[in-house]
């Protein structure tokens, strides 16, 4: 089971485009009524989706004898949130300028464009966030995904050669910073671990493992 | 002396110059009449009604032509070369534009644009689809037709007849002469209304969109403030008032039946109803030449939604002029992209 509830806010961001298509549907007579499916068929994919990812997540993973799990993360979903709530905004305003104004078509084209990409971005953001989690045992650093195949990156403890700590100004002023461990073995031994709160003690905790080797 | 030989000089000068401008002039009008080539086509209709001297419209910029139909549907036209033809249908009798028939092809109708280049082009067969009847009602608050008031149906920019409309005793739209209410529509249309002239009501046109997808009941609610639009279903099995019924209503079908290859009626350059959105305020009816006797002045802005800007103009982004078209691309790139990144990973 994934973390949080995608399910109940994957459901609730999608039933209104749900609602939306249904009116557009059956609701009024100004359009064709098939113009309420794209709403609709986006409603129920984003319903669909989120039920998915609510039931589909990594296992936690196997502990060998004497290896300790030391701390445990998921990616915060505040970033996917300020792309919901940028997003939501310019779609209603979408529904207004199509629907009930006759301005020229290239200005609720415009707002559709950014508002569809700004939300869909942040329910991808909190999606993929929800299906990953971080692992920092004794023994080695992990970074799981899961979608439809799962996805398990680590570094065992005594290859980690360096941990990097990054932090624009923005995700600074937010509380978020992101994670990179490095293994020396080039990238495909990289670790990279994004919007994490706390992330100076999550690098300080990789750091004393390493110390401590 | 040396004034009267400028004067002169002048004279012929001025004559000479308007000699040379007509003469110009002419030989432009030749050359343009030299330039020509023959749009033809067949219209048929998909209800199996007999479309016979009805009349099809073209326009291109702001000149506008029209020709009736022979016996088999078959019409044939003049038109400048290379340009693009907006072709409109509009169910006819002999005398009027707006035939007093209920047959299931729609009483106006707009075909998809053509071509014409350099040779003649015969566009083939054009397909009428099956039509609904469109019931349009003005109504007072209080339920109470409101008689004076001024109906009227547009598809696609192409306007009815206004001086072939009028109310019933319920407040329904009747064609001249019909034995029924409303007019034959396919997919969608505009109905309009101007309320009675006087101090009750604004002087102006109201206009609502709809679609078609069934016998149709557009009502209009006027008060002083505004129009109330209510679209329902109709039904056919309630009486809708008192229609005047004449003997001119008999389809004239079989009178004037011309041959093929013959272009009866042609009125070259005769100006139709389809209004100029561009215009704020549109003479209806004065539009349509010595055929109707209607000469509103209306306060009306035709809604004909474009890209970049609202008019008739064509533009090569006209596929985005559709909000189907634009919420299916948007919410299948949006669910794609999702997919992708999904499976792909983070």
């Amino acid at each position: 089971m994934a973390r949080g509830a995608p399910a109940l806010w994957s459901t609730l961001l999608g039933l209104p485009f749900v609602v939306v298509g249904g009116w557009l549907y059956v609701g009024q007579t100004t359009y064709p009524s098939v113009i309420g499916l794209p709403f609709a068929f986006f409603g129920a994919f984003v319903v669909g989706i989120g039920a998915y990812v609510h039931v589909v997540s990594p296992t936690e993973p196997r502990l060998s004898d004497g290896e300790e799990l030391v701390e445990k993360r998921h990616p915060t979903q505040r970033v996917a949130r300020v792309k919901i709530v940028v997003g939501l905004p310019l779609l209603v305003a979408t529904i207004y300028l199509l629907f009930f104004t006759t301005v020229p078509y290239v200005y609720p084209t415009a707002t559709f464009v950014v508002g569809l990409y700004a939300f869909s971005s942040g329910l991808y953001t909190y999606w993929t966030n929800s299906l990953t989690t971080y692992y920092v045992t004794t023994r080695r650093i992990i970074k799981e995904y899961r979608f439809l195949s799962l996805v398990r990156r680590e570094i065992p403890r005594e290859k980690i050669r360096g941990v990097q700590e990054r932090k624009s100004a923005i995700e600074a002023l937010v509380g978020l910073g992101n994670v990179l461990v490095a293994s020396g073995g080039g990238r495909s031994l990289e670790i990279r671990m994004r919007n994490m709160e706390r992330s100076e003690s999550f690098a300080d905790s990789i750091r004393n493992l390493v110390s401590e080797s | 002396m040396k004034r009267s030989a400028t004067r002169r000089n002048f004279l012929r000068a001025g004559v000479g110059g308007v000699l040379g401008g007509a003469s110009l002039v002419g030989g432009v009008s030749r050359a343009v009449a030299a330039d020509t080539v023959t749009l033809s086509g067949t219209v048929v209709a998909k209800s199996g009604a007999k479309v016979q001297n009805d009349e099809i419209n073209t326009h291109w910029e702001d000149v506008y032509r029209n020709v009736r139909t022979d016996g088999d549907g078959y019409f044939e036209m003049e038109v400048p070369k290379n340009r693009n033809y907006t072709l409109s249908y509009y169910k006819a009798d002999s005398r009027s534009d707006l035939e007093a028939a209920k047959n299931g092809a729609p009483h106006i109708y707009e075909f998809e644009g053509t071509f014409v280049g350099e040779e003649d082009k015969d566009i083939g067969e054009l397909v009428l689809p099956e039509a609904d009847i469109v019931d349009l009602r003005v109504l007072k608050p209080d339920g109470e037709p409101l008689m004076g008031a001024k109906p009227d149906y547009r598809y696609s920019g192409w306007g009815a007849n206004p001086g072939r409309l009028s109310l019933n005793t319920d407040g329904y739209t009747v064609i001249d002469g019909a034995s029924f209410t409303g007019l034959e529509l396919a997919d969608f249309g505009t109905a309009e209304v101007e309320p009675p002239a006087g101090d009750e009501y604004e002087d102006r046109t109201y206009k609502h969109q709809f679609s078609v997808d069934g016998p149709t009941e557009v009502v209009a609610t006027v008060d002083s403030d505004g129009v109330e639009w209510s679209v329902g279903e109709a039904d056919e099995t309630t009486p809708k008032g008192t229609t005047t019924t004449t003997d001119e209503t008999a389809s004239d079908a079989t009178s004037e039946t011309t041959n093929r290859g013959t272009t009866p009626e042609s009125t070259a350059d005769s100006p139709t109803t389809r209004e100029d959105p561009a215009t704020a305020t549109t003479q209806r009816g004065a539009q349509r030449g010595n055929r109707t006797n209607a000469t509103r002045t209306t306060t009306a802005v035709e809604s004909e939604r474009g890209f970049f800007s609202n008019g008739p103009g064509k533009s090569d982004l006209e596929m985005l002029n559709d909000p189907f078209v634009l919420t299916v691309g948007g919410f299948v790139l949006s669910a794609a992209g999702i997919v992708h990144q999904l499976v792909r990973g983070y």
